[in-house]
Protein backbone atom coordinates (compact mmCIF):
# COMPACT_ATOMS: atom_id res chain seq x y z
CA UNK A 1 0.00 0.00 0.00
CA UNK A 2 1.45 3.59 -0.65
CA UNK A 3 -0.51 6.84 0.70
CA UNK A 4 0.89 10.37 0.35
CA UNK A 5 1.44 12.48 2.84
CA UNK A 6 1.19 15.84 3.30
CA UNK A 7 4.89 16.45 1.96
CA UNK A 8 4.37 14.66 -1.06
CA UNK A 9 6.92 12.22 -0.22
CA UNK A 10 5.48 8.85 -0.22
CA UNK A 11 5.14 6.43 2.50
CA UNK A 12 5.45 2.70 1.84
CA UNK A 13 4.18 -0.12 3.50
CA UNK A 14 4.91 -3.35 2.02
CA UNK A 15 2.04 -5.29 0.76
CA UNK A 16 1.49 -8.37 2.91
CA UNK A 17 0.79 -11.63 1.11
CA UNK A 18 -1.63 -12.84 3.66
CA UNK A 19 -3.24 -11.99 6.49
CA UNK A 20 -5.63 -8.85 6.83
CA UNK A 21 -5.56 -4.85 5.81
CA UNK A 22 -7.26 -3.09 8.31
CA UNK A 23 -8.24 0.53 6.97
CA UNK A 24 -10.06 4.08 7.94
CA UNK A 25 -9.11 3.57 11.79
CA UNK A 26 -10.84 6.45 13.26
CA UNK A 27 -9.96 8.57 15.24
CA UNK A 28 -6.15 8.16 15.36
CA UNK A 29 -4.82 6.60 18.37
CA UNK A 30 -7.62 3.55 18.14
CA UNK A 31 -5.00 1.31 15.72
CA UNK A 32 -3.47 0.34 19.33
CA UNK A 33 -6.69 -0.71 21.23
CA UNK A 34 -7.64 -3.02 18.27
CA UNK A 35 -3.66 -4.41 18.34
CA UNK A 36 -4.67 -4.97 22.09
CA UNK A 37 -7.59 -7.25 21.43
CA UNK A 38 -6.51 -9.16 18.70
CA UNK A 39 -3.69 -9.95 20.88
CA UNK A 40 -1.05 -8.69 18.77
CA UNK A 41 2.72 -7.82 20.46
CA UNK A 42 6.14 -8.83 20.31
CA UNK A 43 4.93 -12.50 20.71
CA UNK A 44 2.84 -12.83 17.49
CA UNK A 45 4.89 -14.75 15.47
CA UNK A 46 4.33 -12.95 12.16
CA UNK A 47 5.07 -9.66 10.87
CA UNK A 48 2.35 -6.38 12.09
CA UNK A 49 2.19 -3.05 10.46
CA UNK A 50 1.12 0.14 12.56
CA UNK A 51 0.26 3.25 10.64
CA UNK A 52 -0.69 5.82 12.53
CA UNK A 53 -2.28 9.29 11.53
CA UNK A 54 -2.02 8.63 8.08
CA UNK A 55 -3.22 11.83 5.91
CA UNK A 56 -6.83 11.02 4.64
CA UNK A 57 -9.15 13.03 2.07
CA UNK A 58 -12.15 11.64 3.62
CA UNK A 59 -11.29 11.16 6.82
CA UNK A 60 -8.75 13.74 8.09
CA UNK A 61 -6.48 11.47 10.13
CA UNK A 62 -6.79 7.70 10.00
CA UNK A 63 -4.92 4.48 11.21
CA UNK A 64 -3.83 1.48 9.44
CA UNK A 65 -3.52 -1.86 10.30
CA UNK A 66 -2.14 -4.40 8.54
CA UNK A 67 -1.24 -8.05 10.33
CA UNK A 68 -0.05 -10.86 8.64
CA UNK A 69 -0.93 -14.53 9.02
CA UNK A 70 -3.69 -13.35 11.37
CA UNK A 71 -6.53 -16.30 10.71
CA UNK A 72 -10.08 -15.11 10.06
CA UNK A 73 -11.44 -17.01 13.19
CA UNK A 74 -9.40 -14.82 15.61
CA UNK A 75 -10.79 -11.96 14.36
CA UNK A 76 -13.78 -11.36 16.44
CA UNK A 77 -15.57 -8.37 14.69
CA UNK A 78 -18.04 -8.32 17.26
CA UNK A 79 -15.91 -6.88 19.62
CA UNK A 80 -13.77 -5.12 17.32
CA UNK A 81 -17.17 -3.15 16.45
CA UNK A 82 -16.76 -1.92 20.10
CA UNK A 83 -13.36 -0.95 19.34
CA UNK A 84 -12.55 0.17 16.16
CA UNK A 85 -16.38 0.71 14.17
CA UNK A 86 -16.18 2.15 11.10
CA UNK A 87 -13.10 0.98 9.98
CA UNK A 88 -12.77 -1.45 7.09
CA UNK A 89 -10.94 -5.02 7.14
CA UNK A 90 -9.95 -6.68 3.68
CA UNK A 91 -8.90 -10.29 3.87
CA UNK A 92 -5.79 -10.72 1.59
CA UNK A 93 -4.48 -13.90 0.22
CA UNK A 94 -1.20 -14.31 -2.28
CA UNK A 95 -1.53 -10.38 -2.45
CA UNK A 96 -4.86 -10.05 -3.51
CA UNK A 97 -7.83 -9.10 -1.56
CA UNK A 98 -10.91 -12.42 -1.00
CA UNK A 99 -13.03 -10.87 1.34
CA UNK A 100 -14.17 -7.13 2.52
CA UNK A 101 -16.13 -6.26 5.70
CA UNK A 102 -16.80 -3.04 7.31
CA UNK A 103 -16.68 -3.20 10.94
CA UNK A 104 -20.33 -1.55 12.36
CA UNK A 105 -21.01 -1.08 15.89
CA UNK A 106 -23.27 -3.98 17.21
CA UNK A 107 -26.28 -2.97 19.54
CA UNK A 108 -25.40 -4.86 22.22
CA UNK A 109 -22.63 -7.04 23.47
CA UNK A 110 -23.59 -10.69 25.10
CA UNK A 111 -20.76 -12.28 26.62
CA UNK A 112 -17.39 -10.86 25.33
CA UNK A 113 -17.05 -8.44 28.17
CA UNK A 114 -17.07 -8.64 32.25
CA UNK A 115 -19.04 -5.54 33.80
CA UNK A 116 -16.51 -3.03 35.56
CA UNK A 117 -18.68 -2.75 38.77
CA UNK A 118 -17.40 -5.06 41.46
CA UNK A 119 -21.06 -4.53 43.15
CA UNK A 120 -22.68 -6.11 39.97
CA UNK A 121 -24.18 -9.14 40.37
CA UNK A 122 -22.92 -10.92 37.17
CA UNK A 123 -18.96 -10.82 38.98
CA UNK A 124 -20.33 -13.38 40.84
CA UNK A 125 -20.05 -17.20 40.90
CA UNK A 126 -23.67 -17.47 39.05
CA UNK A 127 -24.72 -18.75 35.89
CA UNK A 128 -25.42 -15.77 33.85
CA UNK A 129 -24.07 -13.77 31.13
CA UNK A 130 -22.80 -10.24 31.11
CA UNK A 131 -25.42 -8.26 28.39
CA UNK A 132 -24.34 -4.44 27.63
CA UNK A 133 -26.43 -2.44 25.32
CA UNK A 134 -24.22 -0.21 23.45
CA UNK A 135 -24.68 3.45 23.33
CA UNK A 136 -22.83 5.59 20.76
CA UNK A 137 -22.46 9.33 20.57
CA UNK A 138 -20.28 10.35 17.92
CA UNK A 139 -16.83 8.55 18.25
CA UNK A 140 -17.68 7.89 22.00
CA UNK A 141 -18.91 4.46 22.79
CA UNK A 142 -20.08 3.47 25.55
CA UNK A 143 -22.19 0.08 27.08
CA UNK A 144 -24.77 0.13 29.32
CA UNK A 145 -24.71 -3.01 31.52
CA UNK A 146 -27.97 -4.77 31.33
CA UNK A 147 -27.87 -5.90 35.09
CA UNK A 148 -26.08 -3.47 37.09
CA UNK A 149 -27.17 -0.34 34.66
CA UNK A 150 -23.44 0.92 35.39
CA UNK A 151 -22.64 3.22 32.20
CA UNK A 152 -19.02 3.26 31.38
CA UNK A 153 -16.76 4.30 27.97
CA UNK A 154 -15.73 0.62 26.43
CA UNK A 155 -11.87 2.67 25.76
CA UNK A 156 -11.28 3.54 29.23
CA UNK A 157 -12.29 0.02 30.07
CA UNK A 158 -10.60 -2.41 27.51
CA UNK A 159 -9.13 -4.77 30.07
CA UNK A 160 -12.74 -6.05 30.46
CA UNK A 161 -12.49 -7.76 27.02
CA UNK A 162 -12.39 -11.30 27.47
CA UNK B 1 -64.95 -2.27 42.59
CA UNK B 2 -61.85 -1.19 39.87
CA UNK B 3 -61.99 -4.45 37.72
CA UNK B 4 -58.35 -6.23 38.28
CA UNK B 5 -56.70 -6.51 35.21
CA UNK B 6 -53.43 -8.30 34.77
CA UNK B 7 -50.37 -6.04 34.61
CA UNK B 8 -48.02 -6.15 31.42
CA UNK B 9 -45.12 -7.40 33.69
CA UNK B 10 -44.38 -10.69 35.43
CA UNK B 11 -42.01 -9.51 37.62
CA UNK B 12 -40.95 -6.51 39.35
CA UNK B 13 -37.13 -5.51 39.17
CA UNK B 14 -37.11 -1.88 38.81
CA UNK B 15 -39.01 1.20 37.93
CA UNK B 16 -36.90 1.96 35.60
CA UNK B 17 -38.73 -0.44 33.22
CA UNK B 18 -42.06 -0.11 34.15
CA UNK B 19 -44.92 1.23 32.29
CA UNK B 20 -47.49 4.17 33.65
CA UNK B 21 -49.99 2.02 32.93
CA UNK B 22 -48.79 -0.75 35.53
CA UNK B 23 -47.78 1.89 38.07
CA UNK B 24 -51.27 2.96 37.70
CA UNK B 25 -52.98 0.16 38.25
CA UNK B 26 -51.02 -1.03 41.05
CA UNK B 27 -51.97 2.36 42.74
CA UNK B 28 -55.14 1.92 42.10
CA UNK B 29 -55.66 -1.41 43.45
CA UNK B 30 -53.79 -0.52 46.46
CA UNK B 31 -56.37 2.23 46.94
CA UNK B 32 -59.23 -0.28 46.51
CA UNK B 33 -57.74 -2.12 49.48
CA UNK B 34 -56.97 0.38 51.54
CA UNK B 35 -60.24 1.25 51.78
CA UNK B 36 -62.15 -2.17 52.12
CA UNK B 37 -58.74 -4.02 52.95
CA UNK B 38 -61.35 -6.93 54.82
CA UNK B 39 -63.07 -7.56 50.77
CA UNK B 40 -59.36 -9.51 50.14
CA UNK B 41 -58.31 -11.34 52.97
CA UNK B 42 -58.67 -14.18 51.21
CA UNK B 43 -57.45 -13.73 47.35
CA UNK B 44 -54.31 -15.47 48.12
CA UNK B 45 -55.85 -18.70 49.53
CA UNK B 46 -53.60 -21.53 49.80
CA UNK B 47 -50.62 -19.66 48.02
CA UNK B 48 -47.36 -19.31 49.08
CA UNK B 49 -44.61 -16.29 49.52
CA UNK B 50 -40.97 -16.67 49.69
CA UNK B 51 -39.48 -13.82 51.37
CA UNK B 52 -35.39 -14.03 50.46
CA UNK B 53 -33.41 -11.15 52.28
CA UNK B 54 -29.71 -11.28 52.14
CA UNK B 55 -30.10 -8.32 53.92
CA UNK B 56 -31.33 -6.99 57.29
CA UNK B 57 -35.26 -5.66 56.72
CA UNK B 58 -37.42 -4.13 58.92
CA UNK B 59 -40.07 -2.58 56.79
CA UNK B 60 -40.01 -4.35 54.21
CA UNK B 61 -40.02 -7.84 55.07
CA UNK B 62 -42.80 -7.51 57.69
CA UNK B 63 -45.02 -5.19 55.36
CA UNK B 64 -44.52 -8.15 52.42
CA UNK B 65 -45.29 -10.60 55.26
CA UNK B 66 -48.42 -8.44 56.37
CA UNK B 67 -49.52 -8.29 53.04
CA UNK B 68 -49.51 -11.98 52.27
CA UNK B 69 -51.21 -12.67 55.82
CA UNK B 70 -53.93 -10.02 54.86
CA UNK B 71 -54.69 -11.58 51.40
CA UNK B 72 -55.03 -14.82 53.43
CA UNK B 73 -51.68 -16.15 51.83
CA UNK B 74 -48.51 -17.72 53.86
CA UNK B 75 -44.98 -16.84 53.92
CA UNK B 76 -41.54 -18.97 54.08
CA UNK B 77 -38.04 -17.47 54.13
CA UNK B 78 -34.86 -16.05 55.38
CA UNK B 79 -33.68 -12.69 56.65
CA UNK B 80 -30.03 -13.28 56.85
CA UNK B 81 -27.10 -15.39 55.50
CA UNK B 82 -26.32 -16.65 59.05
CA UNK B 83 -27.75 -20.39 59.61
CA UNK B 84 -28.95 -20.89 55.38
CA UNK B 85 -27.12 -22.52 52.74
CA UNK B 86 -25.95 -19.17 51.69
CA UNK B 87 -23.32 -18.80 54.30
CA UNK B 88 -21.87 -22.01 52.40
CA UNK B 89 -21.77 -20.25 49.50
CA UNK B 90 -24.51 -21.07 47.95
CA UNK B 91 -25.31 -19.12 44.81
CA UNK B 92 -28.53 -16.65 44.37
CA UNK B 93 -29.15 -18.96 40.95
CA UNK B 94 -29.13 -21.89 42.98
CA UNK B 95 -31.02 -20.31 45.53
CA UNK B 96 -33.58 -18.97 43.57
CA UNK B 97 -34.43 -22.41 41.59
CA UNK B 98 -34.69 -24.19 45.03
CA UNK B 99 -37.27 -21.47 45.94
CA UNK B 100 -39.56 -20.91 43.11
CA UNK B 101 -40.33 -25.09 43.75
CA UNK B 102 -41.23 -23.89 47.13
CA UNK B 103 -43.78 -21.06 46.28
CA UNK B 104 -45.99 -19.39 44.38
CA UNK B 105 -43.70 -15.79 44.67
CA UNK B 106 -40.87 -14.77 46.05
CA UNK B 107 -39.88 -11.34 47.28
CA UNK B 108 -35.89 -10.83 46.99
CA UNK B 109 -33.70 -8.18 49.06
CA UNK B 110 -29.71 -8.71 47.95
CA UNK B 111 -26.76 -6.61 48.42
CA UNK B 112 -25.64 -6.74 44.78
CA UNK B 113 -26.77 -4.79 41.69
CA UNK B 114 -28.78 -6.75 39.02
CA UNK B 115 -29.00 -8.98 41.75
CA UNK B 116 -33.29 -9.07 40.90
CA UNK B 117 -32.73 -9.19 37.19
CA UNK B 118 -30.91 -12.08 37.59
CA UNK B 119 -33.27 -13.33 40.08
CA UNK B 120 -36.22 -13.05 37.55
CA UNK B 121 -34.16 -14.45 34.60
CA UNK B 122 -34.12 -17.51 36.68
CA UNK B 123 -37.39 -17.65 37.79
CA UNK B 124 -38.86 -17.00 34.77
CA UNK B 125 -38.22 -20.53 33.66
CA UNK B 126 -40.55 -21.83 36.51
CA UNK B 127 -43.11 -19.26 36.30
CA UNK B 128 -42.64 -17.69 39.53
CA UNK B 129 -42.60 -13.85 39.60
CA UNK B 130 -40.04 -11.95 41.37
CA UNK B 131 -40.56 -9.10 43.29
CA UNK B 132 -37.21 -6.84 43.97
CA UNK B 133 -37.07 -5.50 47.84
CA UNK B 134 -34.34 -3.64 46.92
CA UNK B 135 -31.12 -4.44 44.80
CA UNK B 136 -28.22 -3.03 45.77
CA UNK B 137 -27.72 0.93 45.52
CA UNK B 138 -29.73 0.38 42.39
CA UNK B 139 -33.18 0.32 43.13
CA UNK B 140 -36.16 -0.26 45.72
CA UNK B 141 -39.30 -0.13 43.02
CA UNK B 142 -41.92 -1.31 45.85
CA UNK B 143 -40.89 1.52 48.18
CA UNK B 144 -40.84 4.07 45.32
CA UNK B 145 -44.45 2.74 44.58
CA UNK B 146 -45.56 3.17 48.34
CA UNK B 147 -43.91 6.89 47.83
CA UNK B 148 -45.66 7.86 45.19
CA UNK B 149 -48.92 5.87 46.70
CA UNK B 150 -48.49 8.59 49.50
CA UNK B 151 -48.33 11.80 47.37
CA UNK B 152 -50.86 10.74 45.36
CA UNK B 153 -53.00 10.01 47.81
CA UNK B 154 -52.40 13.67 49.48
CA UNK B 155 -52.24 15.83 46.21
CA UNK B 156 -54.78 13.93 43.75
CA UNK B 157 -51.83 14.39 41.35
CA UNK B 158 -48.77 13.20 40.46
CA UNK B 159 -47.29 15.78 38.49
CA UNK B 160 -46.86 19.74 38.70
CA UNK B 161 -45.17 19.20 42.17
CA UNK B 162 -42.28 20.50 43.21
CA UNK B 163 -40.12 18.10 45.19
CA UNK B 164 -36.95 18.22 47.48
CA UNK B 165 -34.66 15.03 48.41
CA UNK B 166 -32.42 15.63 51.38
CA UNK B 167 -29.20 13.38 52.32
CA UNK B 168 -27.82 10.51 50.88
CA UNK B 169 -28.53 10.93 47.23
CA UNK B 170 -26.06 8.79 46.10
CA UNK B 171 -25.94 5.15 47.42
CA UNK B 172 -30.25 5.15 48.37
CA UNK B 173 -32.18 2.87 45.69
CA UNK B 174 -34.93 4.49 47.33
CA UNK B 175 -34.23 8.03 45.35
CA UNK B 176 -33.19 6.14 41.87
CA UNK B 177 -36.73 4.77 42.02
CA UNK B 178 -38.69 7.60 43.43
CA UNK B 179 -37.09 9.46 40.58
CA UNK B 180 -37.81 7.32 38.02
CA UNK B 181 -41.45 6.91 39.11
CA UNK B 182 -42.24 10.91 39.21
CA UNK B 183 -40.65 10.95 35.91
CA UNK B 184 -43.25 8.92 34.25
CA UNK B 185 -45.90 10.71 35.23
CA UNK B 186 -45.41 14.81 33.80
CA UNK B 187 -43.77 17.73 34.66
CA UNK B 188 -42.38 17.68 38.11
CA UNK B 189 -39.92 19.92 39.76
CA UNK B 190 -37.14 18.17 42.09
CA UNK B 191 -34.65 19.85 44.26
CA UNK B 192 -31.91 17.76 45.03
CA UNK B 193 -29.98 18.97 48.52
CA UNK B 194 -26.82 16.98 49.08
CA UNK B 195 -23.16 17.11 50.19
CA UNK B 196 -21.33 16.97 47.06
CA UNK B 197 -20.53 13.65 47.69
CA UNK B 198 -23.14 11.92 47.89
CA UNK B 199 -25.11 13.66 44.61
CA UNK B 200 -27.18 11.56 42.36
CA UNK B 201 -25.11 8.65 41.21
CA UNK B 202 -24.13 10.06 37.31
CA UNK B 203 -26.14 7.09 35.56
CA UNK B 204 -29.08 8.76 36.75
CA UNK B 205 -28.64 11.97 35.08
CA UNK B 206 -28.25 10.05 32.04
CA UNK B 207 -32.03 7.95 32.37
CA UNK B 208 -33.59 10.97 33.66
CA UNK B 209 -32.56 12.81 30.62
CA UNK B 210 -35.03 13.75 28.01
CA UNK B 211 -38.06 12.80 30.77
CA UNK B 212 -40.03 15.56 32.01
CA UNK B 213 -38.42 15.95 35.58
CA UNK B 214 -36.32 19.44 35.89
CA UNK B 215 -33.83 18.95 38.34
CA UNK B 216 -32.12 21.32 40.20
CA UNK B 217 -29.04 20.90 42.66
CA UNK B 218 -30.06 23.07 45.48
CA UNK B 219 -28.24 24.65 48.11
CA UNK B 220 -29.69 25.65 50.55
CA UNK B 221 -33.46 24.04 52.64
CA UNK B 222 -33.73 27.02 54.24
CA UNK B 223 -34.39 29.11 51.14
CA UNK B 224 -36.03 26.92 49.42
CA UNK B 225 -38.72 24.91 51.92
CA UNK B 226 -41.31 27.27 51.10
CA UNK B 227 -41.68 26.31 47.56
CA UNK B 228 -41.88 22.49 48.48
CA UNK B 229 -44.57 20.49 48.49
CA UNK B 230 -43.03 17.61 49.25
CA UNK B 231 -39.91 16.96 51.17
CA UNK B 232 -38.43 13.45 51.25
CA UNK B 233 -35.77 12.79 53.68
CA UNK B 234 -32.77 10.13 53.75
CA UNK B 235 -30.63 9.19 56.15
CA UNK B 236 -26.97 9.98 55.81
CA UNK B 237 -25.21 6.21 55.76
CA UNK B 238 -21.97 6.79 58.05
CA UNK B 239 -20.58 3.82 56.21
CA UNK B 240 -20.31 5.66 52.87
CA UNK B 241 -18.16 8.21 54.03
CA UNK B 242 -14.44 8.14 53.69
CA UNK B 243 -13.85 10.22 56.49
CA UNK B 244 -15.78 10.03 59.52
CA UNK B 245 -14.85 13.56 60.61
CA UNK B 246 -16.74 14.85 57.49
CA UNK B 247 -19.88 12.88 58.55
CA UNK B 248 -19.71 14.54 61.64
CA UNK B 249 -19.42 17.96 59.92
CA UNK B 250 -21.89 17.33 57.51
CA UNK B 251 -24.79 15.76 59.39
CA UNK B 252 -26.37 18.99 60.57
CA UNK B 253 -26.82 20.15 57.52
CA UNK B 254 -29.09 17.74 56.79
CA UNK B 255 -30.87 17.70 60.16
CA UNK B 256 -34.27 18.64 60.13
CA UNK B 257 -35.18 21.35 62.22
CA UNK B 258 -38.64 22.41 63.88
CA UNK B 259 -38.35 26.48 62.75
CA UNK B 260 -37.48 25.18 59.47
CA UNK B 261 -40.69 24.42 58.89
CA UNK B 262 -42.31 27.94 59.93
CA UNK B 263 -41.92 29.30 56.35
CA UNK B 264 -42.98 26.21 54.47
CA UNK B 265 -46.61 25.70 52.71
CA UNK B 266 -49.24 24.22 55.16
CA UNK B 267 -49.72 21.45 52.74
CA UNK B 268 -45.87 20.44 52.62
CA UNK B 269 -45.69 16.77 53.15
CA UNK B 270 -42.14 15.28 54.86
CA UNK B 271 -42.05 11.90 53.56
CA UNK B 272 -38.93 9.13 54.88
CA UNK B 273 -38.32 5.55 53.28
CA UNK B 274 -37.28 4.79 57.19
CA UNK B 275 -35.47 4.26 59.55
CA UNK B 276 -34.36 7.58 60.55
CA UNK B 277 -31.29 8.06 63.01
CA UNK B 278 -31.40 11.98 63.59
CA UNK B 279 -32.41 13.72 60.64
CA UNK B 280 -36.10 14.02 61.87
CA UNK B 281 -36.29 14.96 65.26
CA UNK B 282 -39.33 13.59 67.27
CA UNK B 283 -40.85 16.96 67.78
CA UNK B 284 -41.29 17.11 63.92
CA UNK B 285 -43.62 13.90 64.36
CA UNK B 286 -46.78 16.01 65.91
CA UNK B 287 -46.56 18.33 62.82
CA UNK B 288 -49.42 18.14 60.33
CA UNK B 289 -46.08 17.92 57.88
CA UNK B 290 -45.16 13.89 59.13
CA UNK B 291 -46.20 11.90 56.92
CA UNK B 292 -43.78 9.24 57.05
CA UNK B 293 -45.38 6.90 59.09
CA UNK B 294 -48.59 6.92 57.14
CA UNK B 295 -46.52 6.25 54.36
CA UNK B 296 -45.01 3.24 55.83
CA UNK B 297 -48.50 2.05 56.63
CA UNK B 298 -49.41 2.30 53.00
CA UNK B 299 -46.69 0.10 52.08
CA UNK B 300 -49.05 -3.18 53.48
CA UNK B 301 -51.51 -2.19 50.80
CA UNK B 302 -49.12 -1.11 47.66
CA UNK B 303 -47.71 -4.49 48.69
CA UNK B 304 -51.00 -6.06 49.16
CA UNK B 305 -51.98 -4.77 45.36
CA UNK B 306 -48.57 -5.81 43.87
CA UNK B 307 -49.04 -9.67 45.16
CA UNK B 308 -52.76 -10.07 44.12
CA UNK B 309 -51.73 -8.89 40.59
CA UNK B 310 -48.60 -11.21 39.71
CA UNK B 311 -49.61 -14.26 42.17
CA UNK B 312 -53.49 -14.28 42.51
CA UNK B 313 -55.23 -16.16 39.87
Amino acid sequence: MSNKNSNNKELIVAKIDNGVVIDHITPPGRAFYALKVLKIDEKYPHSAFVALNVPSKKLGRKDVLKIRNIDEKDLNIEVLGLIISGSNVAYIKDYHIVKKEKIITPKKATGILNCPSSTCITNQREDVETQFVVITSKDVIKLRCEYCDIIFNIHERISLLR
Amino acid sequence: MVSHRKLSTSHIIGIREMSEEDIQKILDYAKEMKNNPFEYSERLNGKILALAFWEPSTRTRLSFESAMLRLGGRTIGFSSQAGTSLEKGESLTDTIIMLAGYSDGIVIRHPLRGSAKLAANVAERYGIPIISGGSGSQEHPTQALLDIFTINERFNRLSGLNIGLIGDLRYSRTISSLLFALSKFGRNRISLFSHPSLGLQEELHYYLTNTNLELIQAKNLAESISELDVLYVTRLQKERFPDPMLYNEVKGIYQLRTALLNSAKPELIILHPLPRVDEIPYEIDKSNHALYFEQAKNGVYVRMSILDFLIGS
